[in-house]
């Protein structure tokens, strides 16, 4: 826990999206106060169910509630709070302002007549710690099937998204900075695709350079699963699944950060 | 068994949504519909609905898949089948065609997530899917287990009314709150109160109770590892049927996102 600072939570008031934007941008990927106030709109979040928490009149933490029927058995639904968009401006982590949101959500919640709130988030997330600590109890992890059919596109689709992510994330531009290498992965069946990272940008290279700085060699099911977190890298280097022909030690693990787009630590 | 599959069209959605509940009702987790979300999902130009008929031109199951522009990716959302009749026959019939409407569209990846559809395993791995598990999860909270407690109540009763040649009385203990039902010949109902000797009571914590409502945890392995605890008048071996008539094994399921 960081240094405590004073903050005040309040709900959602019209103009707030902008800010919002900015941090679900950081938080979750690219996205606008457009498209946050479209999805509000779709999933009937009123502001009274989103709680956001500020710190000197700026805006830095939000958590939201969307309303659901779940099924218990026998044709039986009972009524649960989705909490949604849990996040903190990577500035203000650490200082217990989305416990405080989250708490305060809940406690909103009972006080409503809920019995009980349902969420979604990751195991590798950190956030997953603080959720447990409020009494969430892991439920099940999904399983995903997926079909390449055009994966160089989509290696230029992930190249984009994290340009725009970068735009939007302090931590990975400042863990970034001064950062300026070239990646070739070659990919059983797809072929050879690489980048670089140059004046804060990430680029794709149409032809790999005969020299690069990361060469690593694996299948797109081992790559999928590293980049999901599935696999760890160290587990698939060990089970021959993935070879590093080469890179430094802080330059793999800086590699890793990017492709799990993980920052904090 | 034959069948045909053409596109969805609008005045589907009212058996469309039937299907959805009939197919549900076997499950746990998953989120009610209404008609609106059908209506949503059949006017979006860009989805891909198809309706699997019978003979009869009995609507059997029905898919539904989204492109997502931005990424070029198509996405299963919904395969839906009417639970009399085989999930991975239809669902076979139903998947290939949409997937080859995305081969046709073009798309740079197809999508299929699943809260663990047993009969995903079955339809997408031969089509080439590649598996992978994620490190997403669902995670559910008791904020107020009285009431939660009270909810789950017609769930308990219709399941103790199947407990045909047992009745009693019966307390579902959750921390400090307890539920009270009382079987008889004539059915189920709730007691708010007593102070009546229980001839079948179940304790256990908010965890368990959660665990156990979704099928995450078997009754009998947590009361082995006394993580439940049965205090009870009757037989070990009526105990152990009557708890796995309370907490079945029920299969998670969801198909909502948030």
């Amino acid at each position: 826990m960081g240094k405590p600072i004073q903050y005040t939570i309040r709900n959602f008031v019209k103009g707030d999206e902008v800010a919002l934007s900015g941090i679900f941008s950081e938080c979750f990927g690219p996205t606008t106060p457009r498209r946050l106030k479209e999805w509000y709109r779709n999933y009937g979040v009123r502001p009274e169910d989103v709680f956001v928490g500020v710190v000197d009149g700026k805006l830095v933490s939000c958590v939201e509630l969307v309303f659901k029927q779940l099924h218990h058995g026998e044709g039986v639904y009972v009524k649960t709070a989705g909490l949604s968009g849990v996040c903190t401006d990577s500035d203000y982590r650490c200082k217990g302002i989305v416990s405080s949101l989250m708490k305060t959500a809940l406690e909103k919640n009972r006080q409503n007549g809920l019995s009980n709130a349902s969420l979604y988030t990751g195991l590798d997330m950190p956030a997953h710690r603080i959720y447990e600590r409020l009494g969430f109890v892991d439920v099940l992890t999904w399983r995903t099937y997926v079909k390449y059919l055009d994966y160089p596109y989509l290696f230029g689709v992930w190249l984009r998204y994290l340009n725009r992510s970068l735009r939007d994330s302090k931590v990975a531009r400042r863990r970034l900075e001064g950062w300026e290498k070239s990646v070739a992965i070659q990919l059983k069946d797809i072929g050879t695709l690489s980048f670089r990272f140059r004046k804060n940008r990430f680029e794709r290279l149409a032809r790999t350079p005969k020299k690069v700085d990361i060469e690593l060699s694996t299948d797109v099911e081992t790559y999928t699963k590293i980049r999901r977190n599935v696999v760890r890298w160290e587990e698939a280097v060990k089970s021959g699944k993935l070879t590093v022909g080469k890179g430094d030690s802080p330059d793999i693990e800086m590699l890793q950060r990017i492709l799990h787009w993980r920052w904090d630590e | 068994m034959k069948f045909k599959v053409r596109q969805s069209k609008n005045e589907d959605k009212e058996r469309m949504l039937q299907l959805y509940n009939s197919f549900m009702r076997r499950f746990v987790g998953s989120a009610s519909r209404t008609p609106r979300s059908f209506t949503r999902m059949l006017r979006k130009k860009d989805n891909i609905n198809y309706v699997a008929l019978d003979r009869q031109s009995r609507m059997i199951g029905y898919v539904h898949a989204t492109l997502e522009k931005r990424n070029n990716t198509g996405e299963f959302r919904d395969i839906i089948v009417d639970p009399k009749h085989s999930f991975e026959k239809v669902a076979n019939v139903l998947v290939k065609k949409v997937d080859a409407d995305f081969a046709k569209k073009k798309v740079a990846a197809i999508v299929a997530g699943s809260l663990r559809n047993p009969a995903y395993e079955k339809i997408f791995p031969k089509l080439g899917f590649i598996e992978s598990e994620s490190t997403g999860v669902f995670m559910y909270a008791i904020i107020d287990a009285q009431k939660l407690l009270n909810e789950l109540e017609p769930v308990f009763a219709n399941r103790l009314k199947e407990a045909e040649d047992w009745n009693g009385l019966v307390q579902i203990q959750c921390g400090e709150h307890s539920l009270y039902l009382e079987k008889t010949a004539e059915g189920v109902e709730k007691v708010v109160w007593t102070n009546r000797p229980v001839d079948f009571r179940v304790r256990l914590s908010e965890t368990i109770l959660v665990k156990l409502i979704f099928g995450m945890a078997d009754s009998l392995e947590c009361r082995k590892s006394e993580q439940l605890k049965v205090e009870t008048t009757v037989s070990e071996a009526k105990a152990i049927k009557l708890l796995q008539r309370l907490f079945p094994r029920s299969q998670f399921l969801t198909m909502d996102f948030w």
